[in-house]
């Protein structure tokens, strides 16, 4: 009877050397967490400096026509933070921005004098074919409600505005107003963005990046001319926008 | 005594357990006659045909809440009596807005590679979505459509069933895809004498023989396409590209799907658009040689049919019906 008291004793004893020993890895673990820099990506979406709010008019396009918006959102996809080295650190996916979702969380990133932030606007070619019914609902790439997937073309919207412009041009937007649209997809309309972004991420620190999106600029064309744009196949009008979705990005 | 309770309270305890997603899952798979000589129909491992599938589609397809007024279903432009055509050249969807190109045949949908008469789809099982959602045919988001149907009263278990997974976006497609697989039709008179079953005339034999000579380079084979994408000649500038909108190739421009031409004679009007109002008008059509295109087909030329050949072609073209499909 002793001896299995005492066979008792030491196997309890293993059990606390044990849960010291997996509570101070633990300890060690998260305190590693703790140190390393973490950053987000946060974009503050305006036309040309006022915020972007659905259901408020702003003057955009060429010539200048008021509009509201009803949808303003995009894909953005593998963030890469560029090192003076050169090296970059990379957080590989896709993230819907819109009015409502506004921040990217890139979680712990390495400690470095970066120079240089890289995204995609857009789904990149390989993701943007895949079955988006295949995808769980916590993925952005599965439906979304506005719709994000551009089914005929068995891809997605790159960037989706909708709402309507002053139709009637009586400097209201009423109910009656018609609807404009500017929907980028297409893989030929898929663009990397490189911002030079001078941070040093130090152990410790919570690192935010600041982003503006100009709609005015991604909507730099004659409004009422060209009521609904989906960038199907490439023609001139289609590259001229699409062109200007860098530009639509700044620090 | 106290086994005897023990027993009992666990089957109560199993008898009380909701059942789990997989527990509902038939898997008795369809044995479906499909004609051997049409070679294997494409379906997936993961959506191997059910007879609950099958029911669970039917159903949808002819559902008008897959519309967001309620007023259209798949089957107001895909129609029994037009071998699941239509007979506009352009069918109209919600708020009787025009669609985009003429509505399709879905006979034998089961053996085609890619969908849309671009391609741009690339296979049945994800192909409702587009109908669904496009803002010209049934107009609904697909979360919409999906939050609608899970407070049906029959089709959220109907999915469980089928499935083995509740009623989602995937659900929908893969369950309507299933339906769509089991439209085929391969008992046309011309199959008949094929078989050796009729005898025909000489005039239809011509008639056989002109359709060798001058189409069946593209309707080829028992499926009467080489399910390949061709220019035709139809215009000089397309206003819709057709394949190029998906490859963005200038060589595909005013390239559309070959269709097969079984049923034809019910699937007026025809062409992309349906700008040809019947089958009179695309004998004409090929008997010019078309319109001058940089793209268009070699295999289009002017062959100059008489009269009497083109009566001979399409007495031919009219044993290509399935009455029984139709039915």
């Amino acid at each position: 009877m002793r001896l299995i008291e005492d066979i008792e004793i030491v196997e309890m004893k293993k059990l606390v050397v044990n849960f010291v020993a997996i509570i101070a890895l633990l300890g060690m673990a998260s305190c590693g967490d703790e140190t390393a820099p973490s950053a987000s990506l946060n974009f503050n979406l305006n036309v040309d400096g006022e915020d972007l709010i659905i259901g408020q008019t702003y003057n955009l396009g060429d010539p200048a026509t008021l509009v509201d918006f009803e949808v303003a959102q995009f894909y953005i996809s593998d963030v890469r933070l560029i090192d003076s080295d050169g090296v970059a650190f990379e957080v590989n996916g896709d993230f819907l921005i819109s009015p409502g979702n506004t921040q990217i969380s890139l979680g712990t990133i390495d400690a470095a004098t970066y120079k240089t932030l890289e995204f995609g606007v857009g789904v990149d070619a390989v993701r943007n074919h895949e079955d988006p019914l295949e995808l769980n609902e916590s993925s952005v790439l599965s439906p979304q409600n506005p719709s994000m997937h551009w089914s005929w073309q068995n891809g997605y919207r790159f960037i989706r505005i909708d709402g309507k412009f002053d139709s009637d041009e009586n400097n209201a937007i009423e109910e009656s107003d018609e609807a404009f649209q500017l929907h980028i997809g297409n893989d030929a309309y898929f663009r990397t963005v490189q911002i030079p972004y001078d941070v040093e991420a130090f152990d410790g620190d919570q690192i935010s990046l600041e982003l503006k999106t100009d709609f005015a600029i991604l909507v730099d064309y004659d409004v009422a001319a060209n009521k609904v744009v989906h960038t199907s196949n490439p023609n001139e009008f289609f590259d001229g926008i699409s062109s200007n979705i860098p530009a639509a990005f700044s620090r | 005594m106290k086994k005897l309770l023990t027993i009992l309270l666990l089957c109560l305890v199993f008898s009380c357990a909701k059942k789990t997603e997989g527990e509902y899952l038939s898997e008795t798979f369809l044995v479906t006659n499909y004609p051997s000589e049409y070679g294997e129909p494409i379906i997936p491992e993961d959506n191997l045909l059910t007879e609950e599938r099958v029911a669970l589609g039917r159903l949808l397809f002819n559902d008008p809440l897959l519309s967001i007024d309620t007023s259209r279903s798949c089957a107001s432009c895909h129609k029994t009596e037009f071998a699941f055509a239509d007979d506009v050249a352009i069918s109209t969807g919600i708020e009787n807005k025009l669609g985009l190109r003429n509505s399709p045949s879905l006979l034998n949908v089961a053996w085609q590679p890619n969908m849309f008469k671009d391609g741009g789809v690339p296979n049945l099982d994800r192909q409702a979505i587009v109908p669904i959602e496009d803002e010209f045919e049934l107009g609904i988001n697909m979360l919409e459509l999906v939050e609608r149907l899970q407070q049906h009263p029959e089709y959220p278990e109907m999915a469980l069933v089928a499935y083995g997974r509740v009623l989602d976006a995937w659900v929908i497609n893969r369950s309507l895809a299933s339906y769509q697989r089991t439209l085929f039709s391969h008992d046309s008179p011309y199959d008949q004498y094929l078989a050796g079953n009729l005898d025909w005339s000489q005039e239809l034999k011509t008639g056989e023989a002109l359709f060798i000579a001058y189409c069946a380079s593209c309707h080829a084979g028992v499926h009467l396409t080489t399910f390949g994408f061709a220019n035709n000649g139809l215009y000089e500038t397309y206003s819709d590209v057709g394949r190029a909108r998906i490859t963005n190739l200038p060589q595909d421009e005013g390239k559309f799907k070959i269709p097969s031409l079984r049923n034809l004679p019910l699937t007026a009007p025809y062409m992309h658009d349906g700008s040809l109002e019947d089958l009179e008008s695309v004998l004409a059509h090929y008997s010019t040689g078309g319109k001058s295109h940089p793209n268009k087909s070699e295999l289009v030329a002017n062959i100059e049919l008489s009269e009497e050949e083109q009566a001979q072609l399409l007495l031919f073209l009219e044993q290509l019906v399935d009455e029984k499909v139709v039915d």
